[in-house]
Order: C-alpha cells, then sequence, then structure tokens
C-alpha cells in the first residue's frame, strides 16, 4: 500500500493553503506558524451609546451590553457594510461605507420604552444570518436573507426576510434539535470537492455534546444539513474538546486572571468545552473559528447556574464538514487583549470572515469580563466589536529560518500555465523547483534555473529563466519543492491567465 | 524536557503503544500493527444442522464462562440464536437445548427466537450483589424504534426488558455491538467527575459523509443502573466516521479483489464502517472496526452496494475520540482467494484474553457482502479446487497486549515516556529481542540518568517474553522512586516493544 503521501492530488486550479497537510509530503527545516489577526487600531469600531444597549446594574448604575452575536456582510448592489449585533434591546442593526464607521438607523421597527426611534431589529438574527442574493431567483427574494432562531424546547426554527430587517418565521416543525447556539453557514458558494461533491446547500452547528463517557456533557459541535434551509438532517457530533484542551485551561484562566478578567477559580473545575464555531468556506476548504471555553470555576458553588472563565478564539480546518482538525497549534487566531483591554475577557462571537481585496476582515466582540462575568458579578463593564485583519490567505504560514528549509508537496495534478505563490520574504528569498513523481528534478525547472522571489506578494508568479510557462509539464503528476530562507509561505496556484 | 507534557498516573495497570498517552518522545523507532494469527484448524464451525444457513450464520459472542469452565458461543441463524460449548474454544459442540421449536422439533441448540439477543452478549457475573442474577447476560436487539434490551439468567432463556427501545436515535443501522469498562481504569483516565459508563454501545450510523449517506459509527455509554441494567442509554453519538483515504484504500482493495469478486463494474467506490467491536484493554479502549470496501453495481441505481469488509484496530481512551492503528492495515485481513474468510470477517463482540493470549472469534465468509446467494455461485467457482468451506465462524489470536509495537532496527531506537507515577516495585516489559537487545534506564522528571538505574548498569534483554523483569545490575527494586514521578527510556536494537507495568510483588 502507497502512504497517502505518495498519493496524487489532484488540485486543479484550486489555490492550495498550509492550515492541514493535505498536500504537503515532506517539510524540513520548516514550520507551520499560526498568524493570528491584526487588530484595528481605532478598536473598539461599534460601542454602546444608546439605552437599549447597556444593562442595568443592581446598584443603579449600567453597563453597556452589546454582543457580537450576529453578522457583518458586505453588499455589494448597495456597497455598504451591514452588520447585525445583540444588545440588551434586542437583535440591532447598524451600516457603514467603510466597515470602520458604523451608524445606527433610526429603524421604526421595535418599540423600545415607548419609542420606535432605534435600530432594534424584531425578531432579528442574533446567531448570525446567511445572506443569499445569488439563490433571490430560485428560492423567491423573501428569502434571501435567513437565519435560525432558538425556539422553547431547545429547537431550531428558520426565518426568512427580504431585506435582513423585517423577518417572518416559517410554519415548519422545529428544524434541528440542539443546545442554545446554532452558527449557520451556507455552503453552496464553496468549490465542491471531488470527495464531498455537491454537498447539501446549508449547514448549521447546534452546541450538542457527547453523552458518555469523559467529554459527556460538555459543549461541543454538532452538524445539520439542508438544501432548502426548511428540512435539516438530524444532528451530529462531529467536534469534542479533547485532553489537550483540558491541559491548557490552567494555562489560559491564569493568564484571564492575570488580566483581571475572572474572579472565581477553582482548579477542580478546570476543563475546555467548545462553545461554538463560525464556519465559512475558503479556497477549497472549510475554516472554522472555534470558540474555545476554558472553564475556571462552576458557579453553583456560589449559588448561580453556569460557569466562568475566558474564551479564545481558534482555527480550525475540514474538507467534508464532518473531519475536522484543530489548526496552527491551538494558538488564538483572535488573540485576548491584555490587562485594561476593551478585549481582554469574553469574546462574545465572530462572524464569518470577509476578503476585501488583498485582505480578510475578522469582526468579533468582546467585553472586559468572562463568560461568569456576565451573569453574576457586578464590576463595570464595557463591551464592543471590532475588527482584525489577516493578509488575504494569511491564517497559516510555513516558515523557514536562517538555515534554508524545504517543503516538497505530494505528487500534483494541475491545470494552469503558470505557478502563483503567496509569500513574504523579508530578508530572504524563496525559489521552486518542479520534480518528478519520482522526485527527480525536472529539466528546466530545477533550483538553479528559478529566478529567485524576494519581497512580498499575494500572487507572485514564479518564473524559471524568466519563462513562467507550464505548458510543457501537462504530462503527469509533478511534485513542488519549496526552497526557502526567512521566508513565510502562505499559499500556492496554478492559473490559466498568462497576464 | 521541563517544559514537557503532564504527568501519567499508571498505578499498576498495563500501558500500551497503541498511541501516545504514556510516550513523550520517540527516536528511529516506529510504531507497527501486529495482525492476529489465524488458528490452523479454521473454521471451527460451520453450517451443519438443518436450522444454519452458511450464507448468514454469524458469531455473536464467544466468552469463557470461569465458573463452568468452558467456552460458551452464541451465533445467529435465519431463524434465531444458536449455543455452542467448548472445553477449549477448539472444539463446540451444539449442546440439544429443547428450548426453540424448528419444524416439529425442540431437539436443536437454538436459544432464542426473534427478536432475541442477536447483537452481541455482554456477561457480568462480578456484579454479583449489584446486579439481578437473572440480568448477568444481556443484549440489545433491533426492533423498528430502536435497539431493544434482553436479559438472561443462564444466557439460553430469554426476556424483553420492559422499556424498550433502550437505544434510539434518528440515524441508526442495523449492527450494534457493546461491551464493558473495566472497573478498575486507572485514575485520569476519565475525568474525575464524570465516571466510567460501566457498558458500551457502538450502534451502527448512517450520516452523509462526502458524497454518500453511509454506514460509521455511534456510541454511548449506559451506567450500572439498579434494577434497570442495561436500559438507561443516552442518545448515541457519532465518533468514527470514514475519510477520503478511507475511499483511496477501498479503491485498491476492489481493484485487487476484482478477479475474485466479479468487481469490475462497481462504481461510486467508498469506504463504509458496518461496526466496531470496542472493549477496555488496560485503561485503553480498543476497536475492531469492520471496514466495508464497496461499491455500486452499475446500473442498479444504487440498490446494489457491494464489497469486501475486513478489520482494522482503532483506539481511543475517551470513548469519543478514536485513533486509527498502524496505517489502517488490516488487523484481522482477509484470506487468499477461495478461502473461507477471504471476502467478509467481522467480529465477536469481545476478545477473550486466555493466559497469555488474546483470542478474537470471527465470522468468515468466501463471499462478498451483497446478494449472498448470487455471491455463493461466483464463490463456489472461486474456490473451485478449494476444499475450503463457504463459510463459518473462526478464531484468531494474538499474544498478550502485542497488538502494536514499537520497533528498532540496527540503528539504536529510543522511547522516552513522560513523567510517570506509578505503583508497584519492578518494571515488567513485553517485548521482542530475539537478536537485538532491550535495556531501560529510568530518568528523573527533568530528564536527568537516576543513579543505579543508568542505561548502561541495566541488565540487557535478550529473547522473547510476555513479562520480563528489568534489573540494574541485578537489582529489580524500585520501591526507593516510588515519592516522585519518573522518566522511562527505552533503548531497543532490533527489537519489538509492545507493553510495560510496574508490578505489585517482588519477583
Amino acid at each position: 500500500m502507497a502512504s497517502l503521501k505518495d498519493r496524487v492530488a489532484d488540485v486543479g486550479s484550486q489555490k492550495q493553503l498550509f492550515i492541514d497537510q493535505h498536500v504537503v509530503d515532506e517539510m524540513v527545516g520548516v514550520s507551520q506558524v499560526l498568524n493570528p489577526a491584526v487588530k484595528h487600531e481605532a478598536n473598539p469600531l461599534l460601542v454602546p451609546e444608546f439605552p437599549w444597549e447597556f444593562a442595568p446594574t443592581r446598584d443603579g448604575g449600567r453597563n453597556g451590553s452589546i454582543q457580537f452575536y450576529g453578522t457583518v456582510l458586505y453588499d455589494e448592489e448597495e456597497k455598504t457594510f451591514k452588520m447585525w449585533y445583540m444588545a440588551q434591546g434586542g437583535v440591532c442593526y447598524a451600516t457603514s461605507r467603510d466597515g470602520l464607521e458604523w451608524e445606527k438607523p433610526r429603524l421604526g421597527l421595535a418599540e423600545f420604552e415607548g419609542s420606535k426611534q432605534n435600530n432594534i431589529v424584531p425578531d432579528g438574527p442574533y446567531e448570525g444570518l446567511n445572506y443569499c442574493p445569488e439563490m433571490r431567483d430560485v428560492e423567491g427574494p423573501e428569502r434571501v436573507y435567513k437565519c435560525l432562531r432558538l425556539m422553547p424546547g431547545r429547537c431550531w426554527m428558520p426565518f426568512f426576510s427580504s431585506d435582513g430587517l423585517r423577518w417572518t418565521q416559517h410554519p415548519a416543525e422545529p428544524v434541528v434539535q440542539g443546545g442554545d447556539e446554532c452558527k449557520t453557514c451556507k455552503t453552496h458558494d464553496a468549490l465542491p470537492g471531488d470527495w464531498t461533491g455537491p454537498l447539501p446547500k446549508y449547514a448549521a452547528f447546534p452546541k450538542i455534546g457527547p453523552s458518555a463517557g469523559r467529554f459527556a456533557g460538555r459543549r461541543s459541535v454538532g452538524l445539520s444539513l439542508s438544501d432548502d434551509y426548511v428540512n435539516w438532517s438530524p444532528p451530529v457530533l462531529v467536534l469534542v474538546a479533547d485532553e489537550v484542551d483540558d491541559e491548557m485551561a490552567p494555562i489560559r484562566v491564569a493568564e484571564a486572571k492575570e488580566a483581571e478578567v475572572i474572579d472565581l477559580d477553582w482548579p477542580e473545575d478546570y476543563r475546555g468545552e467548545l462553545y461554538h464555531m463560525c464556519v465559512f468556506p475558503y479556497e477549497g476548504l472549510f475554516l472554522g473559528l472555534v470558540d474555545v471555553f476554558y472553564i475556571a470555576a462552576e458557579l453553583w458553588r456560589i449559588g448561580q447556574l453556569n460557569q466562568g472563565g475566558p474564551d479564545e478564539i481558534q482555527l480550525t480546518s475540514s474538507r467534508d464538514l464532518i473531519h475536522w482538525e484543530r489548526a496552527g497549534g491551538r494558538e488564538p487566531i483572535v488573540p485576548n487583549g491584555r490587562l485594561g483591554d476593551w478585549d481582554a475577557g469574553w469574546r462574545s462571537a465572530t462572524s464569518r470572515p470577509l476578503v476585501m481585496g488583498d485582505e480578510i476582515w475578522i469582526y468579533y466582540g468582546a467585553r472586559n469580563t468572562d463568560h461568569g462575568g456576565l451573569i453574576w458579578n457586578n464590576k463595570p463593564r464595557t463591551a464592543g466589536i471590532g475588527l482584525a485583519k489577516l493578509r488575504l490567505d494569511g491564517f497559516v504560514s510555513l516558515d523557514a529560518g536562517d538555515t534554508e528549509g524545504t517543503v516538497t508537496t505530494r505528487p500534483l495534478l494541475f491545470e494552469g500555465r503558470k505557478l502563483v505563490i503567496n509569500a513574504r520574504a523579508g530578508e530572504g528569498s524563496v525559489v521552486v523547483e518542479v520534480l518528478s513523481r519520482e522526485g527527480v528534478p525536472v529539466d528546466g525547472f530545477s533550483a538553479m534555473d528559478c529566478d529567485p522571489f524576494v519581497g512580498d506578494s499575494v500572487r507572485h508568479t514564479v518564473t524559471w529563466r524568466g519563462d513562467s510557462d507550464l505548458s510543457s509539464l501537462h504530462g503527469g503528476p509533478m511534485r513542488l519543492r519549496f526552497r526557502m530562507k526567512k521566508v513565510k509561505l502562505y499559499a500556492f496556484a496554478f492559473v490559466n491567465d498568462l497576464g | 524536557m521541563s517544559g514537557g507534557k503532564s504527568v501519567r498516573d499508571v498505578g499498576l495497570a498495563r500501558q500500551l503503544f497503541v498511541d501516545d498517552y504514556v510516550v513523550e518522545q520517540m527516536a528511529n523507532v516506529s510504531r507497527v500493527l501486529n495482525p492476529v494469527e489465524k488458528h490452523r484448524d479454521n473454521p471451527l464451525l460451520t453450517a451443519e444442522a438443518a436450522w444454519e444457513d452458511a450464507a448468514s450464520m454469524s458469531v455473536a459472542t464467544a466468552l469463557y464462562d470461569r465458573s463452568e469452565k468452558r467456552f460458551r458461543m452464541w451465533y445467529t441463524v435465519p431463524g434465531g440464536v444458536c449455543y455452542a460449548a467448548s472445553p477449549d474454544g477448539l472444539r463446540w459442540e451444539r449442546p440439544t437445548l429443547g428450548l426453540s421449536d424448528f419444524r416439529g422439533s425442540a431437539k436443536n441448540n437454538l436459544a432464542a427466537g426473534l427478536p432475541g439477543p442477536t447483537e452481541g452478549i455482554v456477561y457480568s457475573p462480578e456484579m454479583v450483589g449489584s446486579e439481578l442474577p437473572e440480568k448477568y447476560y444481556k443484549s440489545l436487539c433491533r426492533e423498528e424504534h430502536g435497539w431493544a434490551v434482553y436479559y438472561s439468567g443462564d444466557g439460553l432463556t430469554w426476556t424483553a426488558g420492559t422499556s424498550n427501545p433502550v437505544v434510539t436515535a434518528v440515524v441508526l443501522g442495523d449492527v450494534c455491538s457493546t461491551g464493558k469498562s473495566s472497573q478498575d481504569l486507572p485514575e485520569g483516565v476519565f475525568y474525575k467527575k464524570t465516571p466510567p459508563p460501566k457498558y458500551l454501545a457502538f450502534p451502527q450510523f448512517r450520516v452523509r459523509v462526502g458524497r454518500f449517506e453511509r454506514r460509521c459509527v455511534g456510541f454511548s455509554g449506559c451506567p450500572m443502573t439498579f434494577p434497570d441494567t442495561f436500559a438507561a442509554w443516552p442518545v448515541p453519538s457519532l465518533v468514527l466516521a470514514p475519510d477520503p483515504l478511507d475511499d483511496e484504500l477501498a479503491d485498491e482493495r476492489l481493484t485487487a479483489a476484482a478477479d475474485t469478486f466479479g468487481f469490475d463494474s462497481l462504481e461510486d467506490r467508498r469506504s463504509e464502517f458496518c461496526g466496531m467491536t470496542g472493549f477496555c484493554h488496560e485503561g485503553a479502549f480498543l476497536g475492531l472496526l469492520w471496514v466495508f470496501h464497496a461499491g455500486v453495481q452499475s446500473g442498479t441505481h444504487g440498490a446494489d452496494v457491494d464489497g469486501i469488509v475486513d478489520v482494522q484496530l482503532t483506539s481511543s481512551r475517551d470513548l469519543v475520540h478514536w485513533q486509527r492503528a498502524g496505517e489502517r492495515e488490516p488487523f484481522i485481513p482477509l484470506g487468499s482467494p477461495g478461502d473461507w474468510d477471504s471476502g467478509q470477517i467481522q467480529t465477536a463482540n469481545s476478545p477473550i484474553v486466555v493466559g497469555d493470549e488474546i483470542w478474537i472469534y470471527y465470522t468468515g465468509r468466501s463471499f462478498s457482502h451483497s446478494s449472498a446467494l448470487l455471491h455463493q455461485s461466483r464463490a463456489r467457482k472461486a474456490r473451485r479446487g478449494s476444499a475450503s468451506p463457504l463459510a463459518g465462524i473462526g478464531l484468531a489470536k494474538l499474544r498478550l497486549d502485542r497488538f502494536v509495537s514499537l520497533d528498532a532496527g540496527e540503528v539504536e531506537g529510543t522511547v522516552t515516556t513522560r513523567p510517570l507515577q506509578f505503583d508497584g516495585r519492578e518494571l515488567v516489559i513485553n517485548a521482542q529481542a530475539c537478536e537485538g537487545s532491550v535495556a531501560v534506564e529510568i530518568l528523573s522528571r527533568g530528564g536527568a540518568p537516576i543513579e543505579g538505574f543508568s542505561a548502561a548498569e541495566c541488565d540487557l534483554f535478550t529473547g522473547d517474553a510476555v513479562r520480563h523483569t528489568v534489573t540494574w545490575q541485578g537489582n529489580s527494586d524500585l520501591s526507593a522512586l516510588r515519592a516522585e514521578p519518573i522518566r522511562l527510556r527505552f533503548h531497543l536494537r532490533r527489537a519489538s516493544l509492545y507493553s510495560f507495568a510496574f508490578s505489585g510483588w517482588l519477583g
């Protein structure tokens, strides 16, 4: 039996990232590194301002109360960013021209303290929504916006809207059974992999958990699929915290204590749970922003319900929505703030990232207290919604240091006439050689022939003695070997245009 | 090593190398799956009686009854569940039970009609005092809305439970093996506030994975609940599903077997997991996974899924996260073309530890999975000139703990453990080094050799032993080292290391 690494991968013209080891055969002197998103300097971009965005405190004061249970999308037709977020008074709506400065329009849809002069969206999409303008002709204009809302009895019901502001409950039987969180993802804009074929159009990720064994009852990620957003498959368990999460818990709790976001700390309660996961298709993969909850204490110890502790946003990847891998050594993709920062505490959620030009924008909500802080303590709380950015494809890179590192791929079948790489070579360089399936350099495409790439580019066309044309190599599977020094390599793709 | 992994409390339990549970570092060592050895007299049982049918006869359970000093076996036939007994596990007798009618006579070994204990049987005489004697034998049977529990005091007469069905989920399939977790799991194996479930069930799920709805493995665990033993099963979870590599392997296996079984026309080739026999072995949970290398006969529009079934090894520490062992090579390989077990293999409910061996009974079939009758004729053709039966029940053996080994060749390999907290006074290893050697050194948690227990002082082990007591200049006593966590470092040359344990007595 040939090992997996000798098997041919048919990559076509699909860009390949290095989040999993799917196309990599061998790495020498190279490490797989998670690149945390860089937070915008103006964060938090959206903060509580109006009475319905505050919660009363026991001593008569008020605390900022907005959470990013919601969505940010960019409406191409209206050239506008649109945000739905959760505030004390319900789901609220905001718009922005640039994604940085946000306005809260007076919608006149819901009453708050006797007035409709507010931005509250009745029956709004607090778990996030799916915006599907491409399905307008198929599913009808009244279903361009879709969401699931939690109903009594721990089940989820579909709601539809034509504008995202006026929502109607679909008169169906309860559709997805599951816990009190349920992110959804449209999957029909993903390129179907050979293996998955065209998947059902929508996926939901209800919070469920194993019923027995060491991880019984832990918050975990389930999967349910639907073609019409009304009929959903029974949820199955797809991702559960493990022993490594449990071993990480004391470390993360200690950091949270240093940042003064937790008050109650009970070592025998320490453990990891997966609070929810925001899934989105990205270049042939499904990526997940999983919220890992490091439990510091059971709040029954102080006569309350639920648990206290910090959380963290980490990256996961899957090729079929069933098998999930934890990526980048479980380092945070949107790191928690430090002592005194607005985002030192609980991150309420993330929105499906937006690809804006050559950047990836991740909106996230955060506050300065932990999970339990919302429930029991009375300390002044700040909350807001911010933005963190990555370069295109920038989630995980293969990094080489001062000595040359090499990355050799599996044999690849590809379509395309040239090879494009996304890399940053600060003071270093990268060359690419093309090898036969057996590993022998192909004449004219050796490392010696390759013109070294220096600099920083999200799409650099590789050339060999000035020539980028790979048409002569289409006979059979080829391996690529990247030879790099002081380089971060993010992705590669075979493309057709000879621009 | 100070920044390494946390301490494992291993107590007196044997530590296998099926996963990295106790391993911190390995160098020049490879992890190798050791397939079973099939008994030369296989198959030990074939269809003989009028109520038995080679195409469907299937072993459900084999166990050793200590009080009666005999092996007992239950296997399914079209009309129910049959019973056989054996003094040595090799020669099986069919006692006349007089319990069930077959064509007007009760002179047969049919223990129960249908529905009855068709899936594996769990036998728990050790629960004396906490379970009712009439429930020492328990089994699940598929009914319309889920799995129903059946009880027996002697394994022969069975009664349905009162709250059936007891295992329900929307996605259940038609196989469900059961087992029990050991009572004496070392601390730390389970999260301390979540006691291990006493009983385990692995119901087949049907879930869309990739392009197809496929058979997958589910799991549920049942606490010991008096008096409703075996009846309080929480909703099972999906724990194991085939992935793209499984599909590539399926394609390879079907191509290799194409001539024998006429698989040329199979389309939509993929892997499915028909079932898994899960059991507890020395603090690890192991699984015998029935991997169905499958495809659809062209022109049948998905109606006729055909293929071959072999058995791979899996492992877990928490019953939810399962690892595949040995690069997914078969643990119980199919027989050569024409052999009685060349088309399908399914394992009995739980392996049996017999002395220093592990015995696994299994059903073997010389035909492929689909449309048994059609394939019987194909199999007969394939077996022309072969004396091998069409199907039967056989035995596969393994020496104790030898599922997976860490192997080193000419170049010395080393295996360094995590810090270990142990009970016991001596170190015992299970190893094979007939042409090589094994030495063990003991390190502090920080990685410094401990005086008197260095590699240079260790008396080399050569040979082949299931339990060899390690000595350092003739001394085996480790009691002085119990206060602090220590690490072991094994030095292997041309050797296979299977397990180690700290044993409780001075040898």
